[in-house]
């Protein structure tokens, strides 16, 4: 006997109404929706890149599920009532430092009708006010009044038993890291940093050593399933193989030592100078020469913010990230818009008090990366091929360093990040492996 | 400023340098862009959105100098990778402001619309240009161009200059 019959049987001996019968249908074939063509997650069924019920099914299972996203810097709310606005999958959010000081994080949608309370990126507003109806909130979504609560003399207005108390925004659970504020949906995730891990922990707060101070924004829509775009980031086969402005121009930096970790689907990859005093010669990965000569090398000039640490990149299940390449400092949100398109939130930052120099060579670096980035233009124009290539049934193959996702010291040549993202893919979507 | 045709031919000559910045880029001679600027001269593009923010970074592009815009050409050349696509600039209400120094200061709008190896069209931005002009033995060019990406967020890669 079949899941079907077994539902059908107990339908028929319970009772259950007909509407709920159609739910359990519904649920039980989406759960098989996708099948899991390997154990080992080296085959990806390109289904989940393409398919609206998938894309649907994330926004539930993953971003509004037991998930954290970075939401905003420290920096981006500094006084009471400072406000701004991003995305949690395609939900609209607003973080807000309130009137009493709290760090806050709300659906921005009203709770009467629905139209946006904040409608704008960023501002200072303690007591927010949905343009519709004029119902007024304060920064930590509590309901503070209404228009024509009772009416006009006294016709109309709510019933006697309306409560403000019950007609609050949607708020989200808000923990930090450093100077990094993450919300979830959900109040069975996991505390922040038990989610993030140690390895992650440590790094955030490395960068956060000193106060960070934001440098810019930018925006950018990749044409791309999100999904493609964290792989990406955190793919280290396709680095040298795409990104050769650095080797052609010889101006890679001599790297000492190199190390990914993982934990549970999020990956951390590093790699660090020859130690201070050391001569390049020495170095695992030494310098190599160009074929071509930069005519105006500054924009190969940095400095050193954390020690011999001259690439990090942090990628967070499911779509925060942090690239810290040389001076060129960046965190992302990584918001799907629809199963082809993906919009990408950057905040520039440096530390607080850099001096002009070091404000400068990260200024010149911003070339890097980015929407014109010299290391970076490629990867979206190379995704929304991908994406284009995309037919039902097709499979992507995933086994450069072989099957595992254990981290690595020495190397990066592996996909074993890419395979830990569809480890917890699976997990968040509860698709069956084979 | 000088005398009503100096006046003129000056203008005449802004609009010229303002007309082969366009045409450099939508003709693909991308190697003609860097030539008129200054040696020393600085190309840089900002969004909206970090004007009104008083940011001082986070740039799409942040060249100062003639030679850094040169890598630019050199690394589109032969390093990055990406799809062909055409540009197509159309610039209007150019307003040719206060002079001082030699230097004219010269704000236009812009509109970039580019079509991609498909045959596809998009508008990839409009905006701003705050431009710094020197003319010096009847040639101009640019001390300074500063882009404002009104559309902020950008459609997709931003290859080209803007």
């Amino acid at each position: 006997m079949n899941s079907w019959n077994i539902i059908n049987e107990v339908v028929l001996r319970c009772g259950i109404v007909r509407t709920n019968i159609f739910k359990l249908r519904t649920e039980l074939s989406d759960s098989h929706h996708v099948t899991w063509p390997s154990p080992d997650h080296t085959l990806i069924p390109c289904d989940v890149y393409i398919d609206r019920q998938v894309f649907e099914r994330e926004q539930e299972l993953i971003f509004k599920g037991p998930t954290w996203h970075l939401s905003a810097l420290l920096a981006d709310v500094v006084k009471p009532g400072d406000f701004t606005s991003t995305y949690i999958g395609t939900t609209p959010v607003v973080v807000h430092r309130a009137h009493d000081n709290s760090i806050n994080a709300y659906v921005n949608r009203c709770a009467h009708r629905g139209s946006r309370v904040i409608a704008e990126l960023r501002g200072n507003n303690k007591f927010p006010i949905c343009p519709y109806h004029n119902w007024r909130y304060d920064g930590t979504g509590k309901l503070l009044g209404v228009a024509m609560e009772h009416g006009m003399q006294n016709k109309g207005g709510y019933p006697d038993n309306f409560s403000k108390d019950c007609h609050g925004l949607q708020t989200l659970r808000v923990e930090t890291v450093g100077d990094v504020i993450f919300a979830t949906f959900d109040e069975q995730a996991p505390p922040l940093r038990d989610y993030l891990g140690a390895a992650i922990v440590e790094r955030i707060e490395t960068i956060c050593q000193r106060p960070l101070r934001i440098v810019g924004y930018q925006r950018q829509t990749v044409r791309c399933n999100w999904k493609l775009f964290v792989e990406n980031n955190r793919d280290t086969y396709h680095g040298p193989q795409l990104h050769t402005f650095v080797g052609q121009f010889g101006i890679a930096m001599p790297v000492d030592r190199v190390s990914v970790d993982i934990h549970g689907a999020h990956a951390r990859l590093s790699s660090w100078l020859p130690r201070s005093g050391d001569k390049d010669d020495k170095s695992a990965y030494p310098a190599q020469k160009g074929k071509y000569a930069l005519e105006d090398p500054s924009i190969a000039e940095g400095f050193t913010a954390l020690g011999d640490l001259q690439l990090s990149v942090i990628s967070i299940y499911p779509g925060s990230l942090f690239t810290c390449i040389r001076n060129s400092w960046s965190c992302r949100r990584i918001i799907p818009t629809s199963p082809g398109t993906t919009d990408i939130e950057y905040t520039w930052f440096g530390h607080d008090n850099e001096s002009g120099f070091e404000h400068e060579c990260r200024k010149k670096q911003s070339n890097l990366l980015g929407p014109a980035g010299y290391i970076a233009l490629e990867d979206a124009e190379v995704l929304a091929m991908t994406q284009n290539a995309i037919s039902r049934g097709d499979t992507s193959f995933i086994e450069f360093g072989g099957a595992g996702i254990e981290a690595v010291s020495d190397h990066f040549n592996s996909e074993a990040t890419v395979r830990a993202f569809w480890r917890g893919y699976c997990e968040t979507m509860q698709i069956p492996l084979p | 400023m000088g005398t009503p045709d100096n006046t003129a031919s000056t203008e005449r000559l802004i609009c010229t340098l303002l007309d082969d910045y366009a045409d450099c880029l939508d003709n693909d001679e991308l190697e003609k862009w860097p030539e008129l600027f200054l040696e020393s001269g600085k190309y840089v593009i900002q969004s909206r959105e970090n004007i009104e923010a008083g940011m001082d970074g986070g740039y799409w592009m942040y060249y100062t100098s003639q030679g850094m815009m040169r890598d630019r050409v050199t690394s589109l050349r032969h390093i990055n990778t990406y799809n062909k696509h055409y540009y197509r600039h159309l610039i209007s209400n150019i307003k040719i402001g206060e002079r001082d120094n030699g230097n004219f200061h010269v704000r236009s709008n812009f509109l970039v619309v580019q079509t991609d190896f498909e045959g596809k069209f998009e508008c990839l931005n409009a905006g701003e240009y705050r431009d710094v002009i020197v003319v010096q033995d009847g040639k101009p060019r640019f001390k300074e161009k500063l882009v404002i990406a009104d559309t902020f967020h950008a459609p997709s890669a931003i290859v080209y200059p803007l």
